[in-house]
C-alpha cells in the first residue's frame, strides 16, 4: 500500500456566498503525478491555496502527510509551491531572488540553488533582474523555487503556462525524471488535459468547485477508449453471456447497470441480439469512444 | 524566525530606499550641523503646545522672518555658534520626528514590497507560519529602525562636535539618555507604520495612509481641540510635542504619561496589524 501524501475530507471554501470549493475529497499517493483538471475558475487555484496556508478553509479536513491541523506546519517544510503567478522581486536577480529564499528554507548548501536553475534551463540567465524576464523564463523560475530544499511534494499552478512548446516538453521531462529518480510527488493543475496527460498517473476534474471524478490513467484511458457501452438490467447475466457465448474476454462491468467491451472484433448488433436470445433485458447497446477533450466536456456537462 | 531575519537581512541590502534611508540621516545631520539649526519636517502646534517651547533660546527667536531670510546661511551659522549654552545635538533629536518618513520607507521595503510583488506567498506557502512572518518582519523593522534612530542620534552628536568645534554640543551621556528617553515614542511610531503595513498590505495604499498622516493626525487633533474646547493637556502626548519634549527636562510624571501613551499605541497597532494580517487572505 502506498503512502498517502494529502488527503482531503470534504473540503470547502466559501466567499461569502459563493462556494469556491464544495465538499472536495482527493487522495494523492507518494510517487503519484496528480492532474488537477478544470477549466478556469473551477476552483483548483483555490484547492491549493487552501493547502498551502494561503487561504483558511471554511470547512472539512485535510492532512499532508499524515498529519492535521496545526501539525501540518511542520510537514510544510517538505512541500515546495508554485501558487497563481510566478511572484518574486523584480529589482534581484535569478540568483539572488533564490538565495534570498534558500536563506529563509535554513539551506546552507547554495549549490542547490545552481542545481534547481540548471534543472529549469535557467543558468545562463542567473544574474538577469526578474523584472527582465520573459513570462516563460518567469515561469521557469517559480518552479525552480518550488524545487528548492529538495522537496517530498511539489504543488504546481498552471506551471506550463507562458512557455513554448519546447518548453513544455522539457519541463514535462523535468517532471518525470523527478518524479522517478528522485520520487517526487507532484500535484499539477492544468486546463489543457492533453497536456496534463502526457505527465499525470492520476487526474481529479473539478468544476464550479465541485470535484466531478478521481481517477486513474487506465481509468482515464478505459473511460476514453472506442467500445461497445452495454446497460442492461442483469449486468452479470449479461457479462456471462458474452464471455461464454461470445468468447469475449475483454470487457469491463463499470457498474451495476452497465459493462462496456473492448474487443475490436465485437459488433454491437450481433452482440444485441446475441443478448436477448439468451434473455438478457438490454436496455440499450451502442458504440462510444471519445477524445480527451470531449471526456472533458462530457464530464462537466456541455455540448459536443 | 532567525532564518527569516537573515533572509531580509540580505534581501534590505539590495533595496536602494534602505540606502536613501541612510543618506537622509547623513544630509539632515549635515544640514543642520552647517546652519547650526535643527530641520524639521512641518512643525505640530496645537493649540497653545508648539514644539519650539522646548527648544532652548536662540537669536534666531526674537528676529522677524524677513530679517530672517535676508541672512546668508553663514551669518546664521556664525550667529547660531555665538549662542550661549545652545545644544545643537538636544535640538537635532528633539525634532527626531523627521526619522517617521524614514520609518516609512524602511516597513514599506521590508513588508509591503513582500505583498505588492506577491513574494509573501512563496514565503507563506513553506514552513513559515503567519505568526512567525509577521514576529520576523516586526523585529525587523523595528531592528533596522532602531539602527536608524541611533545612527541619527550619533552622526549628529559627533558631527556637531567635529564639525562646530565642541561649541554647541553636550555630552555624549546626555544625548544617549535623550535616546533612550525618546525610545518609547519611537517605538510607537515603528508600530504604528508596522500595523498600517500588515492592515494596507499593498505599498501604494501603505503610501497613502502613512505619509500624510502625521498632517492629517495633528490636522484633526487640532480641529478637535478648537471645536469642542478640548484641554490643551491632551495635546502635550501628540506624538512631535512628546519627542521635543523628552529631549528637553521631562518631569517624571509627564514621562511616565507619555510612556503609557505610547504603549497603548503600540498594543492598539501590534494587535490589529496582526489580527488583520493572521486571518486575511494571500492575493
Amino acid at each position: 500500500m502506498r503512502e498517502i501524501v494529502l488527503k482531503t475530507t470534504k473540503l470547502t471554501k466559501r466567499y461569502g456566498s459563493f462556494t469556491a470549493l464544495d465538499n472536495a475529497d482527493m487522495t494523492v499517493y507518494s510517487g503519484d503525478i496528480y492532474g488537477l483538471i478544470g477549466r478556469n475558475g473551477a476552483g483548483k487555484t483555490t484547492i491549493m491555496k487552501v493547502l498551502t496556508g494561503l487561504t483558511e478553509k471554511t470547512s472539512g479536513e485535510f492532512e499532508i502527510f499524515s498529519q492535521k491541523g496545526s501539525d501540518v506546519q511542520r510537514e510544510k517544510r517538505r512541500i515546495g509551491c508554485l501558487i497563481e503567478n510566478p511572484a518574486f522581486f523584480g529589482g534581484m536577480t535569478a540568483y539572488q531572488n533564490l538565495k534570498y529564499y534558500a536563506f529563509q528554507k535554513g539551506i546552507t548548501d547554495l549549490k542547490q540553488i545552481d542545481e534547481v536553475l540548471s534543472l529549469v534551463g535557467l543558468n545562463e540567465a542567473k544574474h538577469k533582474k526578474f523584472r527582465k524576464f520573459s513570462l516563460g523564463m518567469k515561469q521557469r523560475l517559480g518552479i525552480a523555487f518550488a524545487l528548492l530544499d529538495d522537496p517530498d511534494l511539489v504543488i504546481l499552478d498552471e506551471p506550463i503556462n507562458g512557455l513554448d512548446p519546447i518548453g513544455i516538453s522539457e519541463l514535462r521531462e523535468t517532471f518525470r525524471k523527478l518524479n522517478t529518480e528522485r520520487g517526487i510527488t507532484f500535484i499539477i493543475s492544468s486546463h489543457i488535459l492533453s497536456e496534463l496527460y502526457l505527465s499525470a498517473n492520476r487526474f481529479l476534474f473539478i468544476d464550479k468547485g465541485r470535484v466531478l471524478r478521481e481517477m486513474t490513467k487506465e481509468e482515464l484511458d478505459l473511460e476514453c477508449m472506442r467500445c461497445i457501452a452495454v446497460k442492461a438490467d442483469d449486468i452479470k447475466h449479461a457479462a456471462a453471456v458474452i464471455e461464454r457465448k461470445a468468447g469475449i474476454t475483454d470487457y469491463k462491468v463499470i457498474d451495476n447497470g452497465e459493462l462496456r467491451v473492448y474487443d475490436g472484433k465485437a459488433d454491437p448488433e450481433g452482440l444485441n441480439k446475441l443478448l436477448v436470445k439468451n434473455d438478457v433485458s438490454v436496455r440499450s447497446i451502442f458504440e462510444t469512444g471519445i477524445t480527451l477533450e470531449d471526456y472533458f466536456k462530457s464530464l462537466v456537462g456541455e455540448e459536443k | 524566525m532567525f532564518n527569516m531575519i537573515k533572509a531580509d537581512s540580505y534581501r534590505i541590502t539590495k533595496h536602494v530606499a534602505f540606502y536613501v534611508s541612510i543618506a537622509i540621516i547623513f544630509v539632515m545631520a549635515a544640514v543642520s550641523i552647517y546652519l547650526v539649526s535643527p530641520g524639521t519636517v512641518g512643525q505640530a502646534n496645537i493649540g497653545d503646545v508648539s514644539t519650539t517651547q522646548f527648544s532652548q533660546e536662540t537669536p534666531l527667536d526674537n528676529m522677524r522672518l524677513e530679517e530672517m531670510e535676508s541672512m546668508s546661511p553663514k551669518k546664521i551659522r556664525s550667529l547660531m555658534l555665538e549662542t550661549e549654552n545652545y545644544e545643537l545635538d538636544r535640538e537635532i533629536l528633539g525634532m527626531n520626528m523627521n526619522l517617521y518618513y524614514c520609518f516609512i520607507f524602511i516597513a514599506a521595503i521590508i513588508i509591503t514590497v513582500d505583498f505588492s510583488s506577491g513574494s509573501v506567498k512563496n514565503t507563506l506557502s513553506s514552513a513559515i507560519s503567519r505568526r512567525k512572518y509577521f514576529l520576523s518582519k516586526t523585529a525587523m523593522v523595528f531592528g533596522i529602525c532602531l539602527l536608524l534612530f541611533f545612527l541619527n542620534t550619533y552622526v549628529a552628536y559627533f558631527g556637531n562636535l567635529i564639525f562646530n568645534d565642541g561649541n554647541v554640543s553636550s555630552d555624549l551621556w546626555t544625548v544617549t539618555k535623550i535616546s533612550l528617553l525618546q525610545l518609547p515614542p519611537m517605538l510607537a511610531l515603528m508600530s504604528i507604520i508596522t500595523g498600517i503595513a500588515f492592515i494596507t498590505k499593498k505599498t501604494a495604499v501603505y503610501n497613502m495612509i502613512t505619509i500624510p498622516l502625521v498632517m492629517v493626525f495633528q490636522l484633526v487633533l487640532g480641529l478637535l481641540m478648537k471645536l469642542f474646547d478640548l484641554n490643551s493637556k491632551i495635546a502635550k502626548f501628540e506624538f512631535q510635542i512628546m519627542i521635543g519634549r523628552l529631549s528637553a527636562t521631562p518631569e517624571n510624571d509627564y514621562i511616565l504619561h507619555s510612556y503609557l501613551v505610547c504603549a497603548a499605541v503600540i498594543i492598539v497597532f501590534m494587535g490589529a496589524g496582526y489580527l488583520s494580517f493572521r486571518k486575511s487572505e494571500i492575493k
